[in-house]
């Protein structure tokens, strides 16, 4: 029984267009002419309980629309969405009781007041039993480390100590589903990995939904099995990400540094293509005395690659690269395997 | 999440529309007033109804003009530490702050210029009874715009030693389109009330052009007038030299 | 996870609690905000005494009756402003995006407008409506009984309901518009300025547009001139204008219903 069902979901913006000009807000008041933009032209998903779903595409894509969709910020413009058996632009109250959000760029919680006051609040709104409250916020203050600015005002906060503020913020009412926007944005590599963990853990041992909405491929081979991608407002792929690799990018590369100077071999090698440094990805180390090899692990086994090299090149250092998440789904906005 | 004080800066700052409309309303509403009052009565204090519906029209546009809702850029240079470096040439500043006063002052004019077509339409205006009228007026016009902006300028000053200059502020806006006779003309004021704004240099602004311009103070009084403008000018702008010497000192000196 | 909610009126608490703690840590000078709230007020009733000192009466009224109906609705404006000031921020709040978080908890999104902020500022305008309508009221050519006190809070609480319906139906044309904080600026400084006439005195057009496109006429005149006895001076049926301050409670219905239904159409901008 999933627990987030969407159906044909689509969203209209209208905006009335207004000519610049001297009296461009006095006409802009009177104007019947709109502009509609589809950004969401009918996604469909199904999301089982206890997913981490990674929801992929570039800016624009109709991502956070889809989002803002599902928490009920958003009403479609046609289509279905349900929510833990809720529809957010109907029920908006009782589904913000069942989900718990966390929007990168903005906060939630209450500016010019010290964190621990936002928790306060929030743990009246939303009728959190006391001691269970307590209880919570005693075991986030642990788990993130967060005893140091709990009286800090948010606005005095950094970047990766608000980010954890917003993430227990959305949690204390201990939702079933978790919609995180962005959640690592600008922060550091120890912050970020600490709140990936955390996002995992909570996942594992509590069985909570996650939808996770990132540009951070990083967190995304770390956390997600499943991935949807959108672009242009429609579902691009929507299935594992082991699959994704599988399908669009099956291929890893052989990088060899050579021992002294490069030396053309004498043979091709089978089953492998020599490919530009820059198909890696990676700074390489030597590019002057570099090669990259392509192959499809398919057609022939890796170790068997590497001692076919070894045999023509004089190989100081060898290293086998994976292809990047970044490429593959660069390949998919392409439209490449459309 | 931007401050409140911020925003209300921004959202006044530049509405020339909704300023417009607001001026359109205000002089009906004026021009609607003084008609009611007078009732087909005979001239009150030697004051006609023509000329005193004239006078509340002339005026409200007059005052708008000369009322922006931000006096200077100086709030805000100061607010954001622009001034430090700002003043580095003092002298330079504020010519350059006088001269975007003049700036806010001459996009305005068509507010005041739609307000006076409105009046226009309505039947309120008069024409001034003779050319030598009308080029007293210009100049009484140019004198009052003068301590106008002197005025404004002196007390966008308060800035530099309180941040919450909010109240302060919009005292002056409110008390001085009082005083400056935009409201109700000194004529129709009672003796005490007359005799203690006829001290202050807001009627300067306001009162002394369109009077003159309405034929109703003329001759050797109208002259007088705009000689005490003309001293009123003097006397501000060294007043606005002596606070800004201490302000200067404030600033580089205090570091403030 | 919780089923069931607190009562709107805890809710209410909750939130503007948290709203004064937070406007607390800012040191705002009571004492100047005040005094500019009441700048504002005070020289528009200084213009009416100076006039009606020297020209007696207009259209009819003279100061005493005039003064109580501009009392009246300063006792209207701080009425609504004190409880709902914070509805004229709802612009910059939808205008930014930073209105989702409304929308994010199980709290009614109008609710959260109205203790958005805690608007010390307003603290004068409450002085000066409560001042203005005792010290004018007293003064006022009416004879006070007990029943035209009742009816003159139930005037004054239909006042403000008539300026906050208006303010709130500004908050639902919002989610469509952009202009909308001029417009608030505008009816604000319109109010202001013509209150305190007998609205008759601009025509029969122009009182009926401020008895239905803006209605400004059920705010303290209609109800005035049935305490001040001067009914017959008003182009309507004498029950309609005995029943003014009914009109606030139509007006806010209006405006709410306005506010519900364009909520939908809420584009949160920005990402």
């Amino acid at each position: 029984m999933p627990i987030i069902e969407a159906t044909d979901l689509v969203k209209d913006f209208s905006r009335p267009v207004v000519l610049p000009g001297r009296f461009s807000r006095l006409r802009g008041l009177f104007t019947t002419r709109r502009d509609v933009t589809r950004a969401v032209k009918g996604v469909s998903f199904e999301i089982e309980p206890g997913e981490l779903v990674g929801y992929l595409g570039p800016n624009g894509a109709g991502k956070s629309t889809t989002i803002k969709m599902l928490t009920g910020i958003l009403t479609p413009t046609s289509g279905v969405c349900r929510v833990a058996g809720v529809e957010p632009s109907r029920d908006r109250a009782r589904n913000a009781r069942n989900i718990g959000v966390v929007f990168g760029q903005r906060t939630q919680l209450w500016y010019d007041l010290p964190l621990r006051d936002s928790f306060d609040v929030l743990a009246d709104l939303y009728c959190i039993d006391p001691g269970r409250y307590r209880e919570r916020v005693g075991l986030f203050t642990e788990l993130l480390d967060m005893s140091d600015f709990l009286d800090t005002p948010v606005r005095s906060l950094s970047l990766g100590q608000r980010m954890r503020g917003d993430l227990v913020a959305a949690m204390l009412h201990q939702p079933s589903i978790l919609f995180l926007d962005e959640p690592t944005v600008g922060l550091d590599v120890v912050a970020k990995a600490r709140l990936t963990e955390f996002i995992a853990e909570t996942n594992r041992s509590s069985g909570t939904t996650v939808v996770l909405t990132t540009h951070d491929m990083d967190d995304v081979e770390r956390l997600c099995k499943r991935i949807i991608v959108i672009d242009s407002g429609t579902v691009l792929y929507d299935g594992d990400l082991a699959r994704l690799k599988d399908r669009f990018m099956p291929h890893r590369f052989l990088v060899l540094t050579l021992a002294g100077r490069m030396t053309r071999p004498t043979a091709e090698i089978p089953f492998a293509t020599e490919v530009d440094a820059s198909a890696v990805g990676a700074v390489l180390a030597h590019p002057e005395r570099s090669v990259v090899l392509r192959f499809d692990p398919r057609e022939i086994a890796t170790p068997e690659l590497i001692a076919l090299a070894s045999r023509d090149y004089q190989v100081e250092e060898l290293s086998i690269v994976d292809p990047r998440l970044t490429d593959v789904i660069g390949k998919l906005y392409e439209g490449a395997y459309a | 999440m931007t401050r409140a004080g911020q925003r209300s800066v921004v959202a006044f700052r530049g509405d020339l529309f909704t300023g417009a409309v607001t001026l359109v309303i205000q002089v009906m509403l004026a021009i609607a007033v003084w008609r009611t009052v007078y009732a087909g009565r005979p001239p009150v204090n030697g004051v006609s109804a023509e000329t005193a519906v004239a006078y509340a029209a002339i005026a409200a546009c007059l005052q708008s003009v000369l009322m922006p809702w931000q006096f200077s850029s100086l709030p805000m240079r100061i607010r954001n530490g622009q001034i430090a470096t700002d003043l580095t040439r003092p002298m330079g500043l504020m010519i350059q702050v006088f001269a975007q006063n003049l700036g806010t002052l001459i996009a305005r004019a068509p507010l005041g210029a739609i307000g006076l077509a409105a009046a226009a339409v309505l039947r309120a205006l008069t024409l001034p009874p003779g050319w030598p009228t009308l080029v007293l007026a210009v100049v009484a016009t140019v004198g009052g715009v003068l301590v106008a902006m002197l005025c404004n300028l002196i007390v966008s000053m308060v800035t530099f030693w309180t941040l919450e200059a909010g109240g302060p502020l919009i005292v002056y806006r409110f008390g001085s389109a009082f005083l400056s006779g935009s409201l109700i003309p000194l004529w129709f004021m009672p003796g005490w009330l007359r005799a203690s704004i006829e001290w202050l240099p807001f009627q300067a602004q306001v009162y002394t052009p369109v009077s003159i311009y309405l034929g109703q103070i003329h001759g050797r009084e109208a002259v007088a007038l705009v000689g005490v403008q003309v001293v009123w000018v003097v006397a501000l702008t060294l007043l606005l030299k002596a606070i800004w010497r201490r302000a200067y000192h404030k600033v580089v000196v205090q570091g403030g | 996870m919780a089923d069931q909610s607190l009562s709107w009126f805890r809710q209410y608490v909750v939130l503007e609690r948290a709203a004064l703690r937070a406007q607390l840590q800012y040191r705002v000078n009571f004492w100047t905000t005040l005094i500019g709230g009441v700048a504002f007020q005070g020289t528009q009733l200084l213009f009416l005494g100076v006039l009606l000192a020297k020209f007696g009466v207009i259209a009819g009224w003279g100061f005493p009756e005039i003064a109580f109906v501009y009392a009246m609705r300063l006792a209207s404006h701080a009425l609504y402003v004190v409880p709902f000031g914070s509805l004229i921020m709802a612009d910059f709040v939808i205008r930014d995006g930073e209105f989702d978080r409304m929308l994010l908890r199980p709290v009614s999104p109008f609710l959260q407008l109205v203790t958005l902020q805690f608007r010390l500022m307003t603290l004068g305008d409450a002085l000066l409506g409560v001042g203005a309508i005792i010290i004018f009221g007293l003064h006022a050519p009416v004879d006070w009984t007990a029943p035209k006190l009742a009816y003159l809070v139930v005037a004054v609480i239909g006042g403000s309901l008539v300026e906050t319906g208006i303010q709130v139906f500004f908050c639902g044309v919002a989610f469509v518009s952009t202009s909308t904080f001029s417009l608030r600026v505008f009816a604000d400084s319109s109010i202001t300025q013509f209150s305190g006439y007998p609205l008759t005195m601009f025509g029969r057009g122009v009182f009926y547009g401020f008895c239905t496109a803006f209605p400004m006429a059920f705010i303290a005149y209609l109800p005035a001139t049935v305490l001040l006895g001067r009914t017959s001076e008003v182009p309507l049926p004498t029950w309609l204008t005995v029943a003014s301050p009914a009109a606030g409670l139509a007006v806010f219905a209006l405006g709410y219903l306005t506010f519900r239904k364009l909520l939908p159409h809420y584009s949160s901008p920005g990402n």
